[in-house]
């Protein structure tokens, strides 16, 4: 499981690029220091731009499970799925305040 | 619901990545519809340049491309040892396939050419024509250039060298292009390119020398109906507008490479979508090209086409052309907006 509990910030760590590719109707996050590029779905990218935008993990439930009308167990596997990749790919990072 | 994956190629370009690199702009000649500006540009140390292809090999292994690269100027030759030691450690690159050199070709003696012969990654030689006798050429490239770059054609294509000749069309040499055609299929020369004037740097002189769409037309249909004829060189028409001619000819016309699959180097390291679009996109030394490439601004406005302005906006045959953005840069400050050459 990964540590990210209710109050815990996260960020996208430093030279990560998160934006739709239009013209291929697709969502991609790259790395601008490694070169690693990663593609991603319409929710993923919803996360991630949230995560950006500078949200706790709580909150960043809370508004994936609204905008998303997802029930909480799927809620719950999804955001856990996006961000385990994200933290394994050196994506995001746990804020330090 | 919400998924992402680690995909095995770069989402931007295709299968090959083309580097334009202008390792000096220093130059022997004075041409009149030259790009550059008066003031050279400072160069980088040997060692930069090669670190420079270091980031080049990163990035092509990153992104599963392969590489091609065109050395040149200004006149690359004046700056002969770095230029040889480049080539020599592009030989031994496993990530870029080949690479020109672009050249006026002055200064090619048989010296030069014995080196170039050794250069197993070396494809082909660039020289630049304006026409096809002295006093057309000459009246562009300077005195004397005519016979120089004659000269360097035929000493590269004895050595056995493939040779491209670039010409850059204008009112200027409009009516040479048949003839240029004929002398260099007669010389042995293996391609012919056609580019537009840009009205920039020295040329920025020559906008009333710049083709109106009609007179562009009238040329682009005169190469196509010689080359019809299966001329003695091959004359590459993949470049914008000429898709205009022949829509469903595969080998007539092609996307602008800026932003898609291509990017110039300049002399100090400053990165541009294009020679003929000189803005400053990034440092390849200070930045990077992954930062560059996936970063600018600039480059993400090129590749979508919703961006495009004016005709080449509603343009049927966008999927084929979207003309070329240094034109529409140049003439009017706006690097989406029409090709002022179209004639659609």
């Amino acid at each position: 499981m990964l540590d990210v509990k209710c109050g815990k910030r996260l960020r996208l760590k430093e030279g990560i690029l998160i934006r739709p590719v239009s013209e291929i109707d697709r969502y991609y996050i790259f790395d601008l220091r490694g070169g690693d590029h990663f593609e991603c779905n319409y929710a993923a990218y919803w996360v991630l731009q949230s995560i950006g935008k500078g949200v706790d993990f709580s909150e960043l439930y809370s508004k994936f499970t609204d905008r998303f009308e997802l029930d909480d167990e799927t809620a719950e596997r999804d955001l856990e799925e996006v961000l385990r990749f994200a933290v394994e790919n050196h994506i995001i990072e746990e804020a330090v305040i | 619901m919400a998924k992402t994956r680690r995909p095995t190629e770069d989402p931007l370009a295709g299968d090959e990545f083309y580097f334009q690199w202008h390792i000096t702009e220093r130059c022997n000649r004075a041409c009149k519809h030259c790009y550059q500006g008066d003031r050279a540009a400072a160069e980088l140390a040997l060692g930069d340049l090669l670190t420079i292809v270091d980031r080049m090999e990163e990035a092509l292994s990153k992104w599963g491309k392969r590489g091609t690269l065109s050395l040149t100027g200004g006149e690359p030759f004046i700056r002969r040892e770095e230029l040889y030691a480049l080539m020599r450690r592009i030989d031994a690159s496993k990530y870029i396939a080949y690479y020109d050199i672009l050249t006026n070709g002055s200064l090619i003696s048989e010296d030069e050419v014995r080196v170039l012969q050794e250069h197993p990654g070396l494809r082909r030689v660039q020289v630049s024509l304006e026409g096809a006798t002295g006093e057309s050429n000459d009246a562009i490239r300077g005195p004397g250039s005519f016979e120089s770059t004659m000269s360097a054609i035929r000493r590269l294509r004895e050595a056995g060298i493939v040779v491209s000749v670039m010409a850059t069309i204008s009112r200027l040499n409009q009516h040479q292009v048949p003839a240029m055609i004929d002398l260099v299929g007669r010389e042995g020369v293996s391609f012919l390119a056609l580019e537009r004037l840009i009205p920039e740097g020295k040329g920025a002189g020559l906008s009333h020398q710049v083709l109106t769409p009609a007179e562009l037309r009238e040329v682009y249909e005169t190469v196509y109906r010689i080359v019809g004829q299966n001329p003695p060189v091959r004359v590459l028409l993949y470049r914008p507008l000429f898709a205009l001619l022949a829509e469903d000819d595969p080998v007539v016309g092609a996307l602008c490479s800026a932003g898609s699959n291509a990017l110039t180097i300049m002399p100090d390291g400053t990165v541009y979508p294009c020679r003929r679009l000189p803005i400053p996109i990034g440092h390849v030394l200070e930045d990077g090209f992954f930062k560059i490439w996936y970063g600018s601004e600039v480059l993400w406005r090129i590749r979508d086409p919703g961006n495009l302005g004016g005709r080449c906006g509603r343009c049927r045959l966008i999927a084929q052309c979207r003309g070329c953005r240094a034109m529409a840069y140049c003439t009017t400050g706006d690097y989406m907006a029409e090709d002022p050459q179209c004639w659609m």
